[in-house]
């Protein structure tokens, strides 16, 4: 029998090359680990206008002028943070917006405590985001708002715009799930194999820890053992590391899932498959895709294994507007918001997609250049100032400091580039 | 025969002269007793007898007729037979105890050696997973019965709870080991594999030289490896089981916690969630009632302008 030929001196040297530089990495990750890092996150400054019970409304200060006449909100998921859209200066979602002339709003979701158990997906769509929806038109003078959503938060955002499609102008949809009968992605699978009722009746609400793990699961390979790997071989670059650490946090800083919201999610959405075929009922009206009439931009991730496109793309084809885009992104489920690539495509495309269809709203133009990568010159609007008694309602609002900070004792957070494929 | 009656016959004799020596005993413990004493007088109550005296009496009287009673020959057999049972008691729990360990080790070992045999690369379908439900028959049938049976008296309840809080406890272990070991499959089976391709390399004169590189082939075959057993039914059916025995588990150390809690000045989460549950109730109704009222003043003040 022939002995396999393996080049043991070949491996030998090398790994003796390696070693020298692993010792070298040591080093400066010593250096490194062993001083100060800047890995703050959500560093852009915004104000707190609105806040009902654990619920807040972000409200960002734009550097320059408003140019968009129409403000965006965006609904981020209850599954971890929005902050991810902020992750660090120069991987922004939020500041491109802001750079582009976009007043951004955005929902800060919490963290639910027990008390939130039985609070439903009514009371998030119906409740929570038809007064922030409210709050906004009351308090920028305009008829409607464009609305954006994140994952599950595209999902409520969906709802939201069929149940209340007289409030919204344009509707965007980012990896957002919205047909759940799908083999393709593993935690389709999951959620239909096991007894969510019997979690939420032991837990209260889904602890987000048993969440996360849930999520390493998924690919362990790679999220437990080859992360990790990357990390120490890496880990003589301070931006590197700071990146690491930054996303890190974000990852597991994740809140728990009101219990009521999470039964009927996985009862209704991903067991039943309501919401695609219009037989959804959220306080006690039917969810109706067909009433959404508006022009609706759908993004979603090729490589995304936790909402695969199967899962997304069908959306385009239930609702009622004829004006609807599909853009798959060559990225994961997080790619999207935070990789190089998808900086220069994704949140520039969104402004394109907004202007374009940003009709004779707000009438306050001035003349001024956009800054930063905006994609086009156009006429700049200031934003509009209210009068000061309307400035903060009395039912919810409260001061602002100033400085933007990590609100609560958690710290900030989110999820790992090298994640996303399967 | 003749020799087991003669023991016998022994035995009976020497529980006839401890009898009479017990008797004979408390009859002078009575007799010599201060109570007993003519002439005994009680410190505190002249002319009475005390509380002390007369329990004292009381009991050595007790005991006597006890000692009397059992020097009775009828009486005296149906003790030797009842001490005679003890040790068939004893023999019958330690012969069960024994049984089912000779059962675990049997079925472990027969079980164990065919651990690996059917897990080929990259197939996870009808796993023997035989060990661990061959431990849970086993348990269920020999030990977990132990943890039913039914408490009485007043703290039967508390009882019952702890009881089933141990139960689920061993009945979880196992669960774990079995959802673990299907977790570690794919190491083992991704090493079989990884060989198996670095061979096929080397001959064809392409192995890698860099350590990179073969870890890199490595975590690749092993994510495929994860990636086929977290679809397979064994893996979904293993992960469904985990999060059933976990629920009921968390449910029963909840109900044992919930005992201790009510004995301290804490409120328990029942307490708590249905303050949460009416206090929801009550800030919806209010949120609706507060929307109406906003829209009566907004359609009057549009009526009066």
């Amino acid at each position: 029998m022939d002995q396999p030929k393996i080049s043991l001196d070949l491996i030998l040297a090398n790994i003796a090359t390696e070693a020298e530089k692993a010792q070298v990495t040591a080093t400066k990750a010593s250096e490194v680990l062993l001083g100060p890092l800047e890995t703050a996150m959500a560093t852009t400054p915004y104000d707190v206008v609105y806040e009902e019970d654990r619920v807040k409304l972000k409200h960002y200060r734009t550097p320059g002028d408003v140019t968009l006449k129409t403000p965006l909100l965006v609904t981020y998921a209850l599954i971890n943070r929005e902050t991810m859209l902020d992750l660090q200066p120069d991987r922004s979602v939020v500041q491109t917006f802001l750079n582009g002339g976009i007043d951004l709003y955005m929902i800060d979701w919490g963290y639910p405590t027990r008390q939130d158990r039985f609070v439903t997906i009514d009371d998030h769509v119906n409740g929570y985001m038809d007064n922030i929806v409210d709050y906004i038109l009351e308090n920028t003078g305009a008829r409607k708002i464009n609305l954006m959503g994140i994952c599950m938060g595209g999902t409520f955002s969906v709802i939201y715009t069929a149940l209340h499609p007289e409030k919204i102008k344009n509707l965007i949809t980012t990896v957002t799930p919205t047909n759940f009968d799908t083999d393709k992605g593993l935690l389709h699978i999951w959620m239909r194999a096991i007894d969510t009722d019997k979690i939420i009746d032991t837990f209260g609400n889904l602890p987000g820890d048993v969440m996360n793990l849930g999520f390493l699961m998924l690919n362990p390979a790679r999220l437990m053992i080859d992360k990790y790997v990357g990390f120490f071989e890496s880990m003589g670059s301070k931006s590197f590391v700071e990146n690491f650490v930054r996303m890190e946090k974000w990852i597991f800083d994740s809140p728990d899932v009101p219990g009521a919201t999470f039964r009927q999610f996985a009862n209704d959405f991903y067991k039943k498959n309501l919401l695609i075929q219009n037989k959804l009922e959220i306080g006690g009206r039917r969810v109706d895709l067909k009433k959404i009439t508006m022009p609706l931009l759908n993004y979603y991730g090729m490589y995304d294994h936790l909402v695969p496109p199967e899962a997304c793309n069908m959306l385009t084809k239930c609702v009622g507007s004829t004006d609807t885009e599909d853009v798959s992104l060559d990225t994961g489920h997080i790619g999207i918001y935070v990789s190089s690539k998808c900086q220069r495509e994704f949140a520039p495309k969104i402004i394109r997609w907004l202007r374009e269809r940003d009709g004779e709203q707000r009438p306050v133009a001035v003349a001024a250049e956009a800054p930063g990568d905006q994609p086009s010159p156009v006429p700049r609007l200031k934003r509009p100032s209210r009068p000061a008694a309307e400035k903060r309602p009395a039912r919810t609002a409260k001061p602002r400091p100033e400085r933007p900070r990590p609100t609560g004792p958690r710290p900030e957070r989110k999820e790992q580039i090298i994640s996303s494929r399967p | 025969m003749e020799e087991n009656k003669s023991e016998k016959r022994d035995m009976e004799a020497m529980m006839q002269e401890w009898m009479k020596a017990s008797t004979d005993f408390w009859t002078s413990m009575l007799k010599t007793g201060p109570a007993s004493a003519p002439d005994f007088v009680p410190p505190d109550q002249e002319g009475k007898k005390s509380r002390y005296a007369e329990s004292m009496e009381a009991t050595l009287k007790r005991m006597q007729s006890a000692s009397s009673a059992l020097n009775d020959p009828k009486m005296a057999d149906a003790i030797l037979k009842g001490l005679n049972t003890l040790p068939e008691f004893f023999m019958k729990i330690s012969k069960a105890g024994w049984e089912a360990s000779a059962r675990i080790q049997e079925k472990v070992a027969e079980k164990a050696g065919k651990i690996g045999q059917k897990t080929d690369a990259y197939q996870f379908e009808n796993l023997d997973q035989g060990i661990f439900k061959v431990w849970r028959e086993i348990y269920e049938e020999e030990f977990s019965q132990y943890f039913k049976i039914p408490q009485l008296g007043l703290t039967r309840c508390y009882q019952e709870k702890l009881n089933h809080l141990l139960d689920q406890s061993n009945i979880l272990k196992p669960t774990l080991s079995e959802f673990l070991y299907l977790i570690y499959l794919p190491m083992e089976k991704s090493m079989k594999v990884f060989q198996d391709k670095i061979e096929d390399l080397s001959k064809e004169g392409n192995a890698p030289d860099k350590a990179k590189d073969y870890y890199n082939l490595w975590i690749k075959i092993l994510e495929g490896h994860y990636m086929n057993l977290f679809k397979s039914p064994e893996y979904l059916a293993a992960m469904r089981e985990l999060i059933n025995q976990m629920e009921v588990y968390v449910g029963a150390k909840n109900d044992v916690l919930q005992d201790v809690l009510q004995s301290l000045p804490i409120p328990t989460n029942k307490d708590m969630d249905n303050i949460y549950k009416d206090l929801y109730l009550m800030k919806k109704r209010i949120k609706v009632l507060e929307k109406k009222f906003t829209q009566k003043d907004k359609s009057k003040a549009a009526e009066s302008s």
